[in-house]
């Protein structure tokens, strides 16, 4: 799409039907809306502001903000144990609830081997039931073929935005990739914003945090600029 | 009209944050939520929404408790609540100077700290004060001097939905029915110019174009 009306500013209480269906009343069934537009009185009202986005002239939402993580099936997320009792454990995701852990469900783990989380460990797990009217759950079973999941060891946790957590997890960023170029790391994204990292020495780990903290807002040319400086300050260490 | 301005995101710790200035008054504003409120005040389904209104120095009047309620309905009926059922969002308006319109003012801040914050909404408000004198003249947006020597004042608030939508009105002094019409349609054509205003401001702090 190349028309005006995509890649810009709306606002929430604007109609735009007239820009979705434009003219072809037929295709109305074929038409998906995502996040930030809602139906109201047969008319697609936004109700967020940000910049209305369109692929394959089928699917259309709204690009927004925000620090606040809302569970959606089937995200991984990093989150933090915050309290246990003897069926489940209580992990803080982000979101407005602490989200639910069963004990049992880890990756060969019985009711006789119980798994050994304490209260501030850090684990990574997928979101198995999200629904704003419960408490969501999260799992750290892992199948064949699927990423491993469980408790994350030493290391570091920050917190950034959703939208920036998401844009780090596309491939198309390139700030990970050139920072592994100096030194050696681990890092887990989670859809939730928090971030946890790891690699030889806590400096190092520190520098790879306050690094991908700077380049939230930076240009693709400037973060090249911000790699070759953390390059710089790492080796003054040594 | 004076030109206002703004700042979103002032504040690091909040979801949603603005610090908005029209005239000579000023308010920062922090948007915390949505987040699990105590057993007592929560709802299983809508959000519910508090707003607190502070003062400088010392704690709020009677009728700060009153701005504070009208606030907290404007905020309400704005906001898309039932997407976020069991949670509560808290609106703290924190006054930072006060030289007359602080109704209006308030009232633009906290949308804007709503619109950073990223949370559902069904529609934007603006809000926008005049005052009447004794030869019946309109004054939109007037200063201290003109608010005191005034006969009356109205604070209008209306959404930005294409037909004309009054949410809010407070008032205060004798008026005449045909007076109140017309500070309407003055101060209806007056709200175009902040929600040109919100858009500009929301354009200038997008991050993804």
């Amino acid at each position: 799409m190349t028309t005006a009306e995509f890649n810009n500013v709306v606002l929430p209480g604007t109609d735009i039907s007239h820009i979705i269906f434009k003219g072809d009343i037929c295709k109305r069934n074929e038409k998906t809306i995502g996040p930030g537009l809602k139906t109201m009185d047969n008319k697609i009202i936004v109700c967020n502001s940000g910049v209305l986005r369109c692929k394959d002239d089928k699917y259309f939402w709204v690009e927004y903000y925000k620090k606040k993580y809302i569970p959606t099936k089937d995200d991984v997320v990093v989150g933090i144990v915050s309290s246990k009792t003897s069926e489940v454990y209580k992990v803080d995701i982000g979101a407005a609830e602490l989200a639910t852990l069963p004990n049992l469900a880890f990756t060969n783990v019985t009711k006789k081997n119980r798994p050994d989380l304490k209260v501030g460990n850090v684990l990574a797990a997928k979101v198995k039931i999200a629904t704003p009217y419960m408490e969501s759950s999260i799992s750290c079973v892992e199948y064949a073929n699927s990423l491993i999941l469980g408790q994350l060891e030493n290391g570091f946790v920050i917190t950034v935005s959703v939208n920036y957590a998401l844009k780090l997890k596309k491939s198309s960023s390139s700030l990970l990739f050139s920072l592994g170029q100096f030194v050696p790391y681990e890092i887990v994204v989670g859809a939730n914003g928090k971030i946890w990292i790891n690699s030889g020495s806590i400096r190092a780990t520190i520098a790879i945090g306050s690094a991908i903290v700077n380049a939230e807002y930076l240009e693709e040319e400037d973060i090249q600029n911000l790699v070759k400086r953390f390059n710089k300050s790492l080796n003054n260490l040594h | 009209m004076n030109s206002p301005q703004c700042k979103l995101g002032y504040l690091g710790n909040t979801e949603g944050s603005a610090f908005f200035s029209q005239g000579k008054t000023a308010v920062c504003v922090s948007v915390v939520g949505p987040f699990e409120p105590k057993a007592s005040k929560s709802m299983y389904d809508r959000a519910t929404v508090d707003v607190t209104f502070r003062r400088k120095t010392g704690s709020i009047s009677v009728h700060d408790k009153m701005l504070e309620g009208i606030m907290q309905s404007t905020c309400e009926i704005a906001l898309n609540v039932e997407q976020y059922p069991r949670t509560s969002i808290v609106v703290t308006v924190q006054e930072m100077q006060d030289r007359g319109n602080l109704l209006s003012t308030c009232l633009n801040a906290s949308c804007m700290a709503l619109i950073d914050s990223g949370i559902a909404m069904h529609h934007l408000y603006a809000a926008v004060s005049c005052a009447v004198t004794e030869s019946e003249e309109i004054i939109l947006d007037p200063d201290e001097l003109q608010i005191n020597s005034s006969v009356a004042y109205f604070t209008l608030v209306f959404s930005n939905s294409e037909t004309r939508r009054l949410l809010t009105s407070h008032t205060t002094g004798e008026f005449s029915h045909s007076t109140y019409v017309h500070c309407m349609d003055k101060c209806f054509a007056a709200s175009k110019e902040i929600f040109n205003f919100y858009k500009n401001i929301v354009k200038k702090s997008s991050i993804f174009n």
